[in-house]
């Protein structure tokens, strides 16, 4: 393709080789593996320094060009697809542990350090971080974090934004902010007791600037593992009676597990390799999977965790709740980061997994997991809800998941459908959308307080004018 | 097989990118996606790249060819996969060569190197009569029919200056322990791998017929190669031709006859040494633990295993023909030169090698490096030349 002058600008700040006009670069850069619709951009750029995006920033500014930040191009959501184009910012080569604080306990890395990078680092030195779970270990950390995204150590720890203590920000007028206490200190160790600006970049979805440094905590690595799993008997019609959700709430009220987590029979089915048509379910096999994945320091320390969470159980099965013990040691065995998520885009034929996550209230899973089941059936396709509760608080993850074939309209067309089906669901159970794809922000934005939707648009005025930063997300 | 079979296949593609770091030291695993970075180099982009010139969102370019020709095929890619696609993911890097091949669309270095192979049947445009000559002065004979095994030498090992010294240390060995065994000197030929993995089936088949015909004219049954280029093509493709014959590298040969006693280690070897994983070897074939046997079978060696190893190891940049095409260039990025730094991390004093494209790729990049002070690479067959009788 010919070097138009925009191309040569950009070459002239991160080298020769490194931005393509290429239609086969460009199209790399266009979808993920959501349903999501595909947008070239004009240029994909690889940048390698702070400076060099500061300088990319400015002359997109400059230039009113929109620029999108990607990272590990294992993007969902549509989040990183460049809608209206402009230059695919990919920050992958931007992949240094700055550094691991072990008196402090944090750690801050760049924006192309990966789930598995960090983690096989902090193995190390006896850390570890709640990892982000569906993705596999050579996701970009960052992203997870920045947008709300839920780790493996969610029920101790919570979401994995919380986790955050600093940021470093290029601002859309290319210049460099620190947000958090490493403004002040030259330790990133909190974000208060100054005033918390990283919410300007947490679940905006890159709208605000690009970070190129972020702090989070890290914590003392347990050696023990255990878990205790229990299937809820029910019904398809009535998965998860307001029995059974209170229950969880009780488990979740202990504080004792790192993570609990739910899943519908059918992801397990997909999980374990299966194709689609599943066979129809076993009456003996449960509607919903829970775990309860406990880890200690020390082996009495698990063995009492363990028993709190058994007693729990116990009393539960005891007073007459549809529950049972199921079998957890697969669950014991599998390490993080894992692959094993990626599978289910086999299941109809492969290559497609689109998702609605969200954060909603325990106690509304009674009828979220029954209407999911209800839209899943209603397109004909394997109902795959992942649950999971965060710490200490009685909401958490509902997440409907879609397997689909790529190469298969009708599949795509009727994910699409159920995606935006699942959202009224999620909302109208007082839920929340995470990674939200346009559509769902639109709703949301809808049914929400319009002051708001109104403060959103006055703060991205404020900071981008030019809406340079991945324009058309946030319905922004 | 050409792209359209293919059709149905390319979506399988999770676009997960997890195709870009091996999945228990999360180090980068693609060599091309190291040296270039965009996307379009990572098995994620070619995936896209195939699936849009299928549906025609993109047309073939002579830039799109380039794209297609800056990996190794070294197979990391397929390691890391997690879903369907992972079996298909090398046969959609063919198909995208063959199509490059058929729209004469490739590369010049690549187009010179077909253009070598059949004109001179090695790519370095060298005289088919001198491919012996490595040989000269020693002991080392034409194969006979009735003798034990044919030894096959391949391009690298009968022309490259460096890699005559790994083909007569192996002669050498193969002398030593007593056993019959000949060469084809300047009747050998290509074994085609490369010319395979670029995508020209014509010349592959020409090249694969021929072999296999010199072979079984000579009774030539069972066959130890001296790489794992060859060791691969003779033992996984020669048989869709007709050829089916006992077939070995080298490693594995030599693992045996030390365990039978051919061949007596009889010397110790004081030094730290890690071992690079050949693609056509490990990957390609899962032989991961002959040359590891070889090396602990010697008194004094210590052996240490870079982060990246077995099936895990990182390519050093030769495959596919790049030993010759050289289309990754010498960079910081380049892989050979990432490799040679993980080896000198780990403290080691020897580097050692099975594969003669690793040799040529790995010494120019230990030159570069400034380590060969305190770096040496050796073939294993030059190690164990050197502690046997």
């Amino acid at each position: 393709m010919p070097k138009d002058r925009i191309y040569s600008l950009l070459e002239s700040i991160v080298g020769t080789g490194n931005v393509s006009n290429e239609p086969y670069t460009l199209e790399c850069y266009a979808c993920d593996s959501t349903t999501n619709l595909p947008s070239l951009p004009n240029y994909v750029v690889i940048a390698t320094t702070v400076e060099q995006i500061q300088a990319l920033v400015r002359l997109a500014n400059k230039e009113k060009i929109p620029i999108v930040p990607a990272v590990g191009m294992s993007n969902t959501g549509g989040l990183a697809i460049p809608v209206e184009g402009g230059i695919s910012l990919d920050l992958h080569k931007m992949d240094k542990i700055v550094e691991i604080n072990e008196d402090i306990d944090y750690a801050i890395v760049e924006p192309g350090v990966t789930i598995g990078q960090l983690d096989t680092e902090l193995k190390k030195r006896g850390y570890w971080v709640s990892l982000p779970v569906g993705p596999p270990g050579s996701a970009g950390l960052l992203p997870g974090y920045i947008l709300h995204g839920y780790g493996h150590l969610g029920g101790k720890f919570g979401i994995n934004s919380e986790q955050i203590t600093g940021a470093e920000l290029v601002l859309p007028d290319g210049e460099l902010v620190r947000l958090g206490g490493c403004a002040i200190s030259s330790y990133w160790f909190h974000r208060t007791p100054i005033p918390d600006l990283l919410g300007l970049i947490l679940g905006w979805q890159g709208t605000t600037g690009i970070v190129t440094k972020l702090g989070i905590n890290i914590y003392p690595r347990p050696g023990f593992k255990d878990a205790i799993g229990w299937g809820a008997f029910t019904s398809h019609n009535e998965p998860l009676p307001e029995t059974c959700a209170r229950f969880l709430i009780k488990i979740a009220r202990a504080e004792v597990a790192h993570d609990i987590s739910g899943h519908s029979w059918g992801a397990v089915q997909i999980g374990k390799g299966l194709k689609y048509p599943l066979p129809p379910k076993p009456k003996e096999d449960p509607e919903l999977y829970f775990a309860a994945t406990i880890y200690a320091f020390t082996e009495e320390e698990l063995t009492v965790k363990k028993k709190i969470l058994e007693n729990i159980v116990k009393k539960g099965i005891d007073s007459g709740l549809p529950l049972a013990y199921t079998d957890v040691t697969g669950r014991i065995k599998v390490e993080m980061p894992t692959k094993y998520a990626l599978k289910y885009s086999d299941h109809r034929g492969g290559g497609g997994l689109d998702y609605i996550g969200s954060i909603t209230p325990v106690i509304n899973w009674t009828q979220g997991i029954k209407r999911l089941n209800e839209v899943f059936d209603k397109y004909g396709f394997t109902p795959y809800i992942r649950l999971s509760i965060y710490r200490g608080t009685l909401q958490g993850m509902m997440r409907a998941l879609m397997p689909y074939n790529r190469s298969d309209e009708k599949d795509i067309e009727a994910v699409r459908k159920i995606a935006r089906d699942v959202v009224h669901v999620i909302l109208d159970c007082g839920g929340l959308i995470y990674k939200a794809p346009s559509f769902a922000c639109e709703e949301m934005w809808k049914r929400g307080d319009p002051n708001f939707f109104k403060l959103l648009k006055e703060i991205k005025q404020t900071l981008d004018p030019n809406r340079i930063m991945n324009p058309g997300r946030l319905c922004l | 097989m050409s792209l359209e079979d293919y059709r149905e296949i390319v979506h399988l593609c999770r676009l997960c990118g997890n195709c870009r770091q091996c999945g228990t030291t999360y180090l980068p695993c693609c060599p091309a996606g190291e040296r270039f970075a965009l996307d379009e180099y990572y098995s994620r982009g070619k995936s896209i790249i195939a699936k849009g010139l299928l549906e025609g969102r993109l047309i073939w370019t002579y830039s799109i060819a380039n794209a297609v020709y800056r990996c190794t095929m070294c197979g990391a890619c397929t390691e890391q996969c997690p879903v369907d696609y992972k079996d298909y993911i090398l046969k959609v890097f063919g198909a995208l060569r063959e199509e490059s091949v058929e729209r004469s669309l490739v590369p010049p270095e690549v187009r010179n190197f077909f253009e070598n192979i059949q004109n001179f049947g090695n790519p370095f445009k060298e005289p088919r009569k001198e491919r012996g000559r490595w040989a000269d002065g020693t002991q080392i004979r034409q194969y006979e029919p009735g003798d034990e095994f044919l030894y096959y030498v391949g391009c690298i090992g009968s022309y490259d200056t460096r890699a005559n010294k790994i083909a007569k240390a192996l002669g050498d060995i193969f002398l030593r322990s007593g056993l019959s065994f000949g060469i084809l000197g300047s009747e050998e030929t290509c074994d085609g791998n490369e010319v395979n993995m670029l995508g020209e089936k014509g010349l592959f088949e020409l090249l694969a017929k021929e072999n296999i015909k010199k072979f079984e004219k000579l009774g030539a049954n069972k066959i130890v190669t001296l790489s794992p280029h060859a060791y691969n093509t003779i033992k996984n493709e020669y048989p869709h031709y007709g050829g089916k014959f006992e077939v070995k590298h080298y490693v594995q040969f030599l693992k045996e006859i030390i365990w039978i006693g051919k061949i007596n280690i009889s010397k110790a070897l004081h030094a730290r040494v890690t071992y690079h994983d050949p693609c056509f070897l490990g990957r390609y074939n899962e032989e991961y633990d002959a040359p590891r046997e070889i090396l602990r079978s010697i008194e004094g060696i210590e052996l240490v295993e870079m982060e990246r190893n077995r099936e895990n190891s990182f390519c050093c940049g030769g495959g596919g023909a790049n030993f010759y095409t050289d289309l990754f260039g010498s960079t910081e990025d380049s892989p050979a030169r990432i490799r040679i730094r993980e080896a000198y991390s780990t403290g080691a004093s020897i580097l050692a090698v099975a594969c003669p494209a690793c040799m040529t790729m790995l010494e120019d990049a230990l030159k570069v490096e400034g380590f060969e002070k305190e770096l040496k690479i050796m073939d294993i067959s030059e190690i164990v030349e050197g502690v046997s009788q």
